[in-house]
């Protein structure tokens, strides 16, 4: 039971984490430039599609053992998740612009989340 | 492990009893983040209102009379303002007794050229008469900054080459002061030649139009007051005696941020009050919860004492209980709101218009300790009357189940 | 080992004073097996409770080990419960939010600081044929279970006496008889077993029998 919520949680805040920057909570937008914030999103896209494959993939798999090994694979995939925005392409440097304001703040805690899911099945004991 | 079983015990007991304990555990998170965000929130405002205030080291300031407000927000909230007066108007000012020193500044802002480069406060002081700025690059070590070339806070980076463009020219940056976590970190600092040079820049022109000598400028005037005169004594005697068509005011610097210091005050009363009155509803509520489920456990209880379990061991199981409920409440709240507060911070500093929030982890952590202290003794205090019950009551009552 | 006089214990309902213990005179020994018989409300849970300390007498005496306990202080009786006299209490007596080991032994340990006991506890669980049910919950086990575990955690840290309120109350023939055959074989090792039950059935030789009726006691 406790693998299911984490999966389907960990599909969820990955799907969220690829749609939602472009569909609701929007970044800053664009003009004739791309911003930092523009390619954080686009790279947004990838690695929370990858979490939600790796949630499915939790989701169906029957040894715990896969589900582990995936998850540690996932944690990575959070954890980049919230370094794109911040260290590895950045986002505004403005603080009242969307994206500081709320896309980057709502992807953050989705990928809080994600690492909660991703840690809780590490240590789960269930078989 | 025989010393722990008070705890074992009490921990298995709440682990079996799961909605019990996270409805418990739900209450004592909600005191501990908001206790957590609400002295946050205070003391940010505190700190920054201090070090303004502390880092100023002027008594007096003189400032156009409608730019007042720019110029608190400037120092409080680090607002980039640009605001001029004609020095003409502190020959009006000479003269008066009581003034230690006095030094004009003058506050500039940059462009921005687009969302990933902000713009920037450029501040430009006269060496000759300050003793502001100087003082402080006199702290850091810092040798005084010649025409072209700039100070710079510690929040701003510059270019690899050690220079800083400002309107499409660079100045080369001779020193960058300590962080101070004041709006100061993020401003420029340079003298008056320099500031000139600004002002004449094409790029500058065609965004503020013509302005004349920078040397003829004045944002403001920083006044520091002899030792023993009143500094209200200073502000009214200037005010006095500046002419009716005189643009400027003089005020003194808590007058100046009298707004954001009553802001700050209410804000304290708020949360103090806010605080006590969430406390008060914590111990209620866990004082019910404990009440109502020590009552449904008489028996457990009755049978722990028939095989010799004494009074103050009972009473201790059910303070277990409250502590670890307290702690886990408290370890919650203090977790949730340090995550929440590093991703929303900036968030909540632009929705709420304030200048910053401490994100220094060391405070963050010791302020957490606090919250998790606090959990605790409520929880504690809310546990001592369902202990106090339990270990008051006769074995008959507790065997029987019925209601203490 | 155990020696009562003049018991008697005194309750109010409605207005009226009624002897619950009336003026009781008992003894046992090591090696006892004591049953005591009579209809409900006769005082036998009032009779066992005094015993225990469990609640305080208004006349009378009672002597365990040639110390008064009536004259004992709360801590004093706790720790006489503890480690001395072991009390099985009529009905369900397992803790819900504990395992059948962990009822075993924890109860022990809070008690007296025993932590040895899990070797012990787990072989009464065998003889009780629990032991695949030793980390089990007891709201997994039926009645009967449940009764052999509350028997099994009042032998376990090895007491002189102990005394069992209607211990096979409600169960079937097969459980009643596996409790009492352990009961008496517990007797045979010396010691002083004392129990109260409806169920005449379940009598056998060598139980010395006792009759109690409107809280006034006398040997069958």
């Amino acid at each position: 039971m406790k693998n299911k919520i984490t999966s389907i949680g960990s599909i969820l805040v990955g799907l969220l984490l690829s749609a939602g920057p472009q569909f609701l909570f929007l970044p800053c937008p664009t003009t004739e430039k791309f911003m930092k914030c523009f390619w954080s999103c686009k790279a947004l896209i990838v690695v929370g599609a990858v979490i939600a494959l790796i949630g499915l993939l939790q989701l169906i798999s029957k040894e715990a053992k896969s589900r582990k090994v995936l998850s540690v694979v996932g944690l990575a995939l959070c954890i980049s998740a919230i370094l794109i925005p911040t260290v590895i392409i950045g986002g505004c440097v403005k603080p009242d612009m969307a994206c500081k304001m709320l896309t980057f703040p709502v992807t953050h805690t989705l990928s809080a989340i994600g690492i909660v899911f991703q840690g809780l099945t590490l240590i789960s004991k269930e078989k | 492990m025989k010393q722990f079983v008070t705890l074992n015990m009490a921990l298995k007991n709440l682990q079996r009893r799961p909605v019990r304990s996270w409805c418990m555990i739900f209450f004592v998170f909600m005191l501990a983040a908001s206790l957590f965000f609400c002295t946050v929130l205070t003391d940010s405002l505190s700190e920054s209102l201090e070090k303004t205030t502390n880092r100023m080291g002027a008594d007096v300031i003189v400032v156009p009379e409608e730019y007042e407000k720019d110029m608190a927000d400037a120092l409080f909230q680090g607002n980039i303002s640009s605001f001029t007066f004609d020095k003409q108007w502190l020959g009006e000012i000479t003269g008066v007794e009581g003034i230690a020193k006095s030094s004009p500044q003058l506050y500039l802002r940059t462009l921005a050229a687009d969302c990933c480069s902000t713009a920037v406060q450029l501040i430009a002081f006269d060496p000759e008469t300050d003793f502001i700025i100087t003082s402080w690059l006199n702290d850091d070590g810092i040798e005084l900054p010649k025409k072209g070339e700039v100070i710079v806070g510690s929040k701003i980076t510059p270019e690899t080459d050690g220079n800083v463009i400002f309107f499409n020219k660079p100045y080369k940056v001779v020193g960058q002061l300590e962080e101070t976590r004041s709006n100061y970190d993020a401003c420029v600092f340079m003298t008056y030649e320099t500031a000139d040079e600004i002002v004449h820049s094409d790029k500058w022109i065609e965004a503020f139009g013509e302005a004349g000598a920078a040397e003829n400028l004045v944002s403001c005037l920083m006044i520091r007051a002899e030792q023993g005169i009143d500094k209200n004594d200073i502000a009214t005697k200037i005010n006095y005696r500046l002419s009716k068509d005189c643009p400027v005011r003089a005020y003194t610097m808590n007058g100046l941020l009298s707004g954001a210091m009553n802001t700050v005050n209410s804000m304290d009363n708020y949360s103090s009050i806010l605080m006590i009155l969430i406390s008060i509803l914590v111990i209620a509520a866990l004082v019910c919860i404990f009440t109502i489920t020590i009552n449904e456990r008489t028996k457990e209880f009755g049978i722990l004492a028939s095989l010799g379990a004494g009074s103050g061991k009972l009473a201790g199981l059910v303070l277990s209980e409250g502590c670890m409920i307290g702690l886990a409440g408290g370890l919650i709240g203090v977790i949730f709101s340090i995550v929440g507060l590093l991703i929303f911070g900036n968030t909540i500093v632009v929705l709420m218009d304030i200048p910053k929030l401490i994100t220094a982890l060391d405070y963050l952590l010791i302020l957490g300790l606090k919250c998790m202290a606090l959990a605790l003794v409520v929880s504690i205090v809310a546990s001592l009357y369902s202990a106090w019950k339990v270990s008051r009551n006769s074995l008959d009552t507790l065997i029987k189940g019925e209601e203490m | 080992m155990l020696n009562v006089k003049n018991l008697t214990k005194t309750f109010d309902r409605q207005n009226r004073h009624f002897d619950a213990v009336h003026e009781v005179n008992f003894s046992m020994k090591g090696g006892d097996f004591c049953v005591l018989t009579g209809p409900s409300g006769c005082g036998k849970s009032t009779f066992f409770h005094l015993l225990c300390g469990i609640t305080k007498a208004d006349g009378g005496e009672v002597f365990f080990d040639k110390k008064d306990i009536c004259k004992l202080s709360d801590k004093e009786l706790a720790a006489l419960r503890a480690e001395k006299i072991s009390y099985v209490l009529q009905g369900d007596s397992l803790l819900p939010n504990f395992t059948v080991l962990e009822n075993i032994c924890l109860p022990h340990q809070l008690s007296c600081g025993r932590t040895d006991l899990e070797k012990k506890a787990m072989e009464l669980l065998s003889h009780f044929g629990l032991e695949a049910m030793a980390n089990d919950y007891p709201s997994n086990l039926s009645g009967g279970e449940r009764r052999r575990v509350a028997i099994a955690r009042a032998f376990v840290h090895d007491p002189k006496l102990i005394i069992a309120d209607e211990p096979t109350s409600d169960l079937d023939e097969e459980n009643t008889a596996m409790i009492i055959d352990f009961f008496q074989q517990q007797a045979k090792q010396g010691k002083a077993i004392l129990i109260s039950t409806h169920d005449l059935s379940c009598l056998r030789p060598g139980m010395i029998r006792y009759q109690m009726e409107k809280g006034c006691m006398k040997k069958a």
